[in-house]
């Protein structure tokens, strides 16, 4: 109980590392969007290879663990090619939107898979050009079906975060050991910092059922 | 490369096999707590399913190494020395509970109740029920997804060497202090990882597809 009311006045103390984490995921989300969108076209390709390279790619981030991405491309990688010092915060940051990615497309293709294929031929029959097919025919229909699980990916991109504190990067978790440090309470900025996380990714995972209801709305499955 | 591997295999392979020891235990531990668990949450016991409830969410919606950050300092205010690994398998447990819980309320929630009408309707008692009627229709789906998580839990293990935890990722920081080949250890590591966690999820994937057809429904 002691160790409550502690952590609860830790709060404040913990609030920059909050932020970092939340720019951390912010822009590793937005990256692993992105890089996502690459994957699913580059496994749509026409050409072999391509489609090869995004699905030994996948499965590379699906098999490894972040933590060892992480220290791949942070302490490995600038060893092996001796790059010298390099930024954690960016490292991680692209570590997050690496694994992200991949989950990512795994998602986009799913949900492109779920459209009946008649849509594609209706598109074609009616002259429209690829472009024209994905902005008007296909992303409207793939957006709803994907955007829940979209969300529910970024729940997972968080709890994956405070890897950024095994290399440096005073994000929440990190910030919570630092405030241990100065106050020598061993438990009470570890269960603000817990409970944040709890506010921050249960937020993520309330939006994604809001989302899941509202965009199902009418829709007779 | 071969240096590497023949004067430090034996301490990354001490590591691989605590990893492997660390998850399937841990694992095993958390499926019991998990059907407890998934027990309490289709329950109509308002407080038991609330309290299980919460469990579950807590669980699942904290990082990991926070959990394992928070189970240390606990143990270490009850002024309790345990062995890091066995709070690293403890921390296993733990988070699995939570998740194989899910797994298994969504199986429960899968057979319908026309299924438990008429096996009660037969008088067949509780426990031929479950065995006979329940069971088997619970099996394809909670066994592939199961599999799933262990291959899950072989990943966020990594994060035990946050906290000291002498498994797979902490046996490559030992042998990095010692030998400085710092591309090459994370290289061994990972390509360790990813054999493991490959061939769980391609035994997943077996499982799924052998298991698919006694799904109702399909």
């Amino acid at each position: 109980m002691k160790y409550i009311l502690s952590g609860i006045e830790t709060v404040p103390l913990l609030l920059d590392g909050l932020l970092t984490t939340l720019a951390i995921c912010g822009l590793a989300s937005i990256l692993a969007i992105a890089g996502a969108v690459v994957i699913v076209a580059a496994r749509r390709s026409h050409q072999r290879w391509i489609t090869a390279v995004a699905m030994l790619y996948v499965t590379l981030m699906r098999g490894l663990p972040i933590v060892i991405l992480v220290f791949l491309l942070y302490f490995g990688i600038p060893a092996l090619l001796d790059l010298g010092r390099i930024s954690a915060f960016w490292v991680g940051i692209l570590a997050l939107a690496m694994n992200g990615a991949a989950f990512q497309s795994e998602v986009l293709r799913g949900a492109i898979a779920s459209l009946p294929k008649g849509q594609m031929e209706g598109s074609h029959a009616l002259g429209l050009n690829r472009f024209q097919m994905w902005r008007l025919v296909l992303v409207p229909q793939v957006l709803p079906v994907a955007l829940p699980a979209l969300a529910g990916e970024i729940g997972f991109l968080i709890k994956a975060s405070p890897v950024l504190s095994l290399i440096t990067v005073v994000d929440l978790t990190r910030r919570s050991q630092q405030v241990t440090m100065q106050t020598f309470d061993p438990l009470g900025p570890l269960l603000a910092a817990g409970a944040l996380y709890f506010l921050l990714i249960g937020t993520i995972g309330w939006m994604s059922r809001m989302l899941e209801a509202r965009l199902t709305v009418g829709k007779s499955r | 490369m071969i240096d590497l591997l023949s004067n430090y295999g034996v301490i990354i392979l001490r590591g691989f096999l605590w990893t492997i020891i660390l998850v399937t235990g841990g694992f095993a531990i958390g499926s019991v707590f998990g059907a407890v668990l998934a027990i309490l949450l289709v329950s109509k016991q308002k407080l038991l399913n609330w309290l299980a409830r919460s469990y579950v969410e807590l669980i699942r919606n904290t990082p990991f190494l926070i959990q394992a950050m928070l189970l240390f300092a606990l143990f270490g205010i009850m002024r309790m020395r345990l062995e890091p690994l066995l709070v690293g398998l403890i921390a296993i447990a733990i988070y699995s509970a939570a998740y194989m819980a899910e797994i298994i309320r969504g199986g429960l929630a899968s057979v319908s109740d026309g299924q438990r009408e008429g096996a009660r309707a037969l008088a067949i008692g509780p426990f031929l029920e479950f065995r006979l009627i329940i069971l088997p229709q619970l099996l394809p789906f909670v066994l592939p997804a199961s599999v799933n998580l262990l291959a899950t839990l072989c990943k966020e293990s990594a994060f035990l060497a946050g906290v000291s935890v002498a498994e797979l990722t902490f046996s490559g920081q030992v042998v990095i202090t010692q030998t400085f080949l710092v591309f090459e250890v994370w290289a061994v590591i990972g390509a360790l990882y990813l054999v493991l966690v490959l061939s769980v999820m391609a035994a997943a994937k077996r499982l799924e597809k052998k298991m698919t057809w006694l799904i109702p429904g399909r």
